[in-house]
């Protein structure tokens, strides 16, 4: 979504200010016909719906576009990203298409159809051949009032959704996501549009669907038509096409309200980043307040006053509130610095008027690249759909231009001088928070969230600590640990595959150093797993002579595994080399816990849970092994401890994806030091010797 | 689809085909010691672009130079120093486009900052500079842009492939954007040369579209070239004679974990009259999840696990490549058969209206799409002034394309879709990393 409440179609470079002295006169002066939007033919439906046309004949092409009141903002108490989620999956499916018949009705429009989401608003829109809009609406009307949601594509979807939010992509946006939360709370605005990854393991297929059923509905939504159409035409086929449109479902988005926010400090931790990213965000004012455009344009005053190389500007002036914020990118030992001279650039504005040689350009910059975002139907289309959206009119739109015009300085002092107010300030720095903690906590007060991202202290690495030496002595002790040499498992086990589960008969065998069998037998089929001198191999069970070198991710799947037994878990979380912290107590799983994060010597992540009663591992979330696509949570649950030779051990095990169960082993045997041979882990390739079994 | 039928009735007067309204106010000049000319103004566009256009790229690429038009245009075409910074301060955007048939570069700009915008692209334009160190960043950025898209597009060598047996001998057989071969040859003297030549300013075509005044833009240039003349047609490029075909050629390996073949088809150029029928072939055989291609090849119990095409409309001759990737045992001559037949057969099978409607449609909304913008319609009109010698050569391909019947579809596949016209690339996947070729 490019809404209109941006000053610019495209973002500017730093060098603004020199455009005066600069643009090379032309020699002979030119006259510059005058831009005209074409005015729209409205008309609002009964049932809400407000469609606006407009004629364009240059070519025979139309764009339609439909806009709803579901963004990330609307999300209430479903979990965030639920809006982009069923962005993503409207136009998968409808009552009466599927995905092919879609495809194909679209393909034979002569056009292409996405859906997008901003944090207002989400959208269905389309650019078709002029000669097909009544095939392109029937279709752009059917995906967006009928949408079906199958579990395929849910998963499908959500996952791609996690993929991305744990990707680079998720990671980089993180400080400005954390930024609007930190300026608007958990709610609201606070969403992040495209969702957490620990809101996306949340999201449900029910959740999709009652989101949709609420706010995909016609009240107050707004199709907008332009191209080479006749208005009247349109406007009577579009309400035989949406005039049926009914809301499914009460519930409609109540809209945020604005929140006194505190003045804020957040870390992103990064711990091995060698610069940092800092970000400034201040409040501001809703679109259609007075404020709105003075303020856009002190932002960019405020740029360049920041006097800092790459410095980025952001402004959004949405239905219920306004936000402004800079960002910069710095060493890590000037991130303290730089946030001092983001502050510093804010504050000069509201005391300091802007130069007429500073101002004067850039209004006017920004008034003759106005006409830019109108250069195809989908600019026109989005940008009234935009304004429309906000409670503006067409006449807004036209007049923005001359409302940038009578912005003064003293208006943008005034509107600094309300809006810029260092005690409603948020920051938001990513880097290594236990180097960035001290020196920022001077500027203000820091907040914690509580995530992983939080540093670790020497107060709660010692904390973290003692909880798991306390974890160590219920389950036996360090010395009993470290005394078992090799292990074997046995267990039924019953296991999802694909929506379906299977039950399996499951062996284990470890033997140190890092050496282990992983038997999966499902009826009379199996597989043999072998890690064994840092090479691994498989085979099918009953004939172990066929075997297939692993390449290196099973390797590293497999040398994961070998430490991801309980007796691993326990003993990697003692090793001195292991960094530790505590993280306070969590409900999950139908239980509290207490959590202790880990990051082994081996390079492994992990998520402790112990039970705060019995001071046993309760659970571990695993952040490598299992989770091969990085797209959702790992999680086992242990129950039914008995003990082992000394060692109290689980006997029940479950293995949970996300949101779902994935394998629930039960034990039939756990031995320690049973004295698993070593001829079992020798390459096939090798001569074999005698057998010891 | 009944209510479409009758609501479609709705609209009859909307949505009628017909000649671009814009079309009567182009203007053409040309100046005895500067470029030719377009003036395209639009009153109703948004912004004003500027445009640098030469009938400059792999085509016409100096031999052993592959690449050199790309090389040029990213070391020595883009604006320089203040006046590009100040334009992009009034919110310029600039571009760089070099296909196999033209180099251009311009800038899309607010209307106000016509004369700006027009006054520092043609006074770069007569003396584009270009030293030593320009030029050894562009042949490094050139280098780092093909390793990045071999990177992102494993199957890119085996559609290089097929341009080499396809069009060995001509500028085509090499990528538009230069290979190392061409890259290793090129040096100062060279890259000066052919600076001198094909981007001298009296073989520019300097285009102006959007919203402006065409008496401003044609003052603005007479200040600087003199008097202008109405331009004389071009004349259509000459379209080569083209060698023989290898029909079956060993791609060697790519990066992917399947076999690929691939079928290619050199077809007549983008003037001819059946272009528009194969483009449409093309796009029924290869656009979208439910292409033809797919339909018929990519069967449970088959070989094909999928089926890949692409049309490329070019001067001296257009393009179809299809790259199928395989599973289970392959029968090579099998699936040649197979390959080949699903593209040749439409020689002897008519396709349905509906079909040719829907692909017809297709493509003719793509075409209309990238002319949407001041930039895109330049791009379109300076191609046909350069490559087709007429202003009007898009529009005439538009009503051809309008025009088309099944008949024509089947003639022209009949005509162009031949064995002989054919190359077949076989490819295998590399064996990754630490594991030996069987």
């Amino acid at each position: 979504m490019s809404p209109r409440r941006t000053l610019f179609a495209a973002p500017l470079t730093g060098a603004l200010m020199i455009l005066a002295a600069c643009v090379l006169p032309a020699t002979v002066t030119a006259t510059t016909p005058p831009f005209r939007l074409p005015e729209p033919a409205v008309h609002t439906l009964p049932n809400g719906l407000t469609v606006a046309v407009f004629r364009d004949s240059r070519l025979g092409l139309v764009q339609v576009q439909l806009t709803v009141a579901a963004g990330s903002a609307t999300e209430g108490a479903f979990p965030a990203g639920v809006s982009y989620v069923t962005s993503q999956l409207i136009g998968q499916a409808t009552a009466s298409r599927d995905l092919a018949a879609i495809q194909d009705d679209v393909e034979r429009a002569g056009g292409h159809m996405a859906a997008r989401i901003g944090r207002d608003i989400g959208s269905l829109s389309g650019t078709f051949l002029a000669s097909q809009l009544p095939l392109a609406l029937d279709v752009l009307g059917d995906a967006s009032m009928h949408a079906v949601f199958s579990e395929g594509d849910f998963a499908r979807v959500s996952r791609n959704a996690r993929s991305l939010a744990r990707g680079p992509a998720g990671i980089a946006r993180q400080p400005e996501d954390r930024l609007w939360t930190a300026a608007f709370g958990e709610a609201g605005y606070g969403h992040a549009p495209a969702g957490t990854a620990e809101s996306l393991d949340r999201l449900t297929i029910t959740d999709v669907r009652n989101f949709y059923n609420s706010r995909w509905g016609p009240s107050s939504a707004l199709l907008a038509i332009a191209g080479d159409v006749q208005p009247d035409s349109v406007i009577a086929w579009a309400s035989e096409v949406f005039g049926g449109w009914t809301a499914r479902a009460a519930g409609a988005a109540t809209m945020p309200k604005p929140v006194d926010v505190a003045r804020s400090m957040t870390l992103v931790h990064r711990p091995d980043a060698t610069q940092c990213e800092v970000w400034l965000g201040v409040p501001g004012p809703k679109a259609g307040d007075p404020d709105e455009i003075p303020v856009a344009l002190a932002s960019q005053l405020v740029a360049r006053a920041a006097g800092l190389a790459g410095v980025r500007v952001g402004q959004s002036a949405l239905r219920s509130g306004g936000f402004v914020w800079l960002s910069a990118t710095s060493r890590v030992d000037s991130a303290a610095i730089v946030a001092k001279r983001l502050e510093a650039a804010f504050a000069s504005l509201r005391t300091t008027p802007p130069r007429a040689t500073d101002l004067e350009p850039l209004k006017t910059a920004i008034q003759s690249s106005f006409p830019l975002r109108f250069e195809s139907l989908e600019g026109l289309a989005d940008q009234w759909s935009a304004e429309a959206a906000l409670g503006m009119s067409f006449a807004d739109l036209v007049a923005f231009p001359a409302q940038v015009g009578t912005v003064t300085a003293a208006s943008v002092t005034a509107a600094a001088r309300k809006w810029f107010d260092p005690a409603h300030m948020s920051f938001v720095v990513a880097g290594p928070a236990d180097r960035l903690r001290a020196p920022l906590a001077a500027i203000a007060p820091i907040a914690t969230s509580g995530g992983t991202d939080d540093p670790v202290t020497p107060e709660l690495e010692k904390s973290g600590r003692a909880r798991i030496a306390r974890t160590i002595a219920a389950h036996g002790s360090l010395a009993a640990l470290k005394k078992v040499r090799d292990s074997i498992i046995e267990a039924s086990t019953v296991m999802r595959v694909g929506k379906t589960e299977a039950t399996a008969k499951l062996v284990q065998m470890r033997k140190e150093p890092e050496r282990m069998i992983y038997d999966l037998r499902i009826e009379e089929r199996g597989s043999r797993d072998v890690l064994a001198d840092g090479k691994s191999w498989s085979s099918p069970i009953d004939t172990l002579t066929k075997f297939q070198d692993s390449d290196t991710t099973k390797v590293s799947a497999l040398r994961q595994g070998f430490r991801g037994d309980v007796i691993h878990v326990l003993l990697d979380a003692a090793d001195p080399k292991a960094r530790v912290a505590a993280r306070g107590t969590t409900f999950l799983n139908g239980a509290n816990h207490e959590r202790v994060e880990v990051w082994t010597a081996f390079g492994s992540h992990r998520m402790m849970y112990l039970d705060p009663v019995t001071h046993l591992l309760s659970g571990v979330e695993l952040q490598d092994s299992d989770n091969r696509d990085g797209s959702a949570a790992v999680r086992r649950w242990y129950h039914d401890y008995r003990a082992v030779d000394g060692i109290r051990l689980p006997f029940d095990e479950q293995r949970w994806l996300g949101a779902q169960r994935v394998m629930h082993l039960k034990l039939t045997r756990y031995a320690l030091n049973a004295g698993v041979a070593d001829g079992l882990f020798v390459h096939p390739e090798t001569p074999l010797p005698p057998s010891s079994r | 689809m009944r209510r479409i039928v009758i609501l479609a009735l709705l609209l009859l007067s909307a949505g009628v085909a017909t000649a671009d309204p814009r079309s009567s106010a182009i203007q053409t000049l040309s100046f005895a010691r500067g470029p030719a000319v377009l003036l395209a103004p639009d009153s109703l566009a948004g912004a004003v672009h500027v445009g640098v256009w030469y009938a400059a790229g792999s085509r016409n690429d100096p031999a052993g130079h592959a690449g050199l038009a790309y090389v040029l245009a990213r070391g020595a075409l883009s604006l320089p120093g203040e006046a590009r910074v100040a334009l992009e301060a009034s919110g310029a955007n600039f571009d760089l486009t070099v296909t196999p048939d033209v180099s251009s570069t311009s800038v899309t700009l607010p209307a106000e900052q016509l004369g700006a915008g027009l006054n520092a692209m043609t006074a770069y334009a007569m003396a584009p500079a270009l030293n030593a160190a320009a030029l050894r960043a562009a042949i490094d950025g050139a280098r780092a842009e093909r390793r990045r898209r071999l990177q992102q597009s494993p199957l890119l060598p085996g559609l290089e492939q097929v341009n080499a047996t396809l069009f060995a001998g001509h500028g085509y057989s090499a990528p538009a954007s230069g290979d190392e071969a061409g890259f290793d040859a090129i040096d100062e003297a060279a890259a000066r040369a052919d600076l001198s030549a094909r981007f001298a300013i009296t073989r520019a075509l300097v285009t102006v579209s959007g919203r402006f005044d065409p008496a401003d833009a044609r003052a603005i240039l007479e200040s600087r070239f003199g008097a202008a003349q109405p331009a004389a047609a071009a004349g259509a490029a000459v379209t080569p004679r083209l060698g023989t075909i290898e029909p079956r050629v060993d791609g060697g390996e790519l990066a992917l974990s399947v076999t690929v073949v691939l079928a290619g088809w050199r077809l007549p150029s983008e003037r001819d009259p059946d272009a528009a029928a194969l483009e449409v072939l093309g796009r029924l055989l290869a656009g979208g999840v439910s292409s033809r291609l797919n339909q018929s090849l990519v069967t449970p119990d088959g070989s094909f696990l999928q089926v890949q095409g692409n049309f490329e409309r070019r001067a001296d001759g257009c393009l179809f490549v299809v790259a199928a990737a395989l599973k289970g045992a392959i029968d090579t001559t099998a699936i040649e058969t197979q390959l080949t037949q699903a593209v040749e057969r439409w020689a002897r099978d008519p396709i349905s209206g509906a079909d040719l409607e829907s692909a017809r449609d297709a493509v003719e909304a793509s075409a209309l799409e990238r002319m949407q913008g001041a930039g895109g319609r330049a791009e379109a009109l300076a191609t046909a002034w350069l490559l087709d010698g007429s202003v009007n050569a898009w529009e005439a391909y538009l009503a051809r394309l309008r025009s088309l019947t099944p008949a024509d579809v089947k003639r022209a596949a009949g005509r162009a879709l031949t064995e002989s016209q054919r190359t077949v690339v076989w490819t295998e996947p590399a064996p990754a990393p630490g594991e030996d070729k069987p």
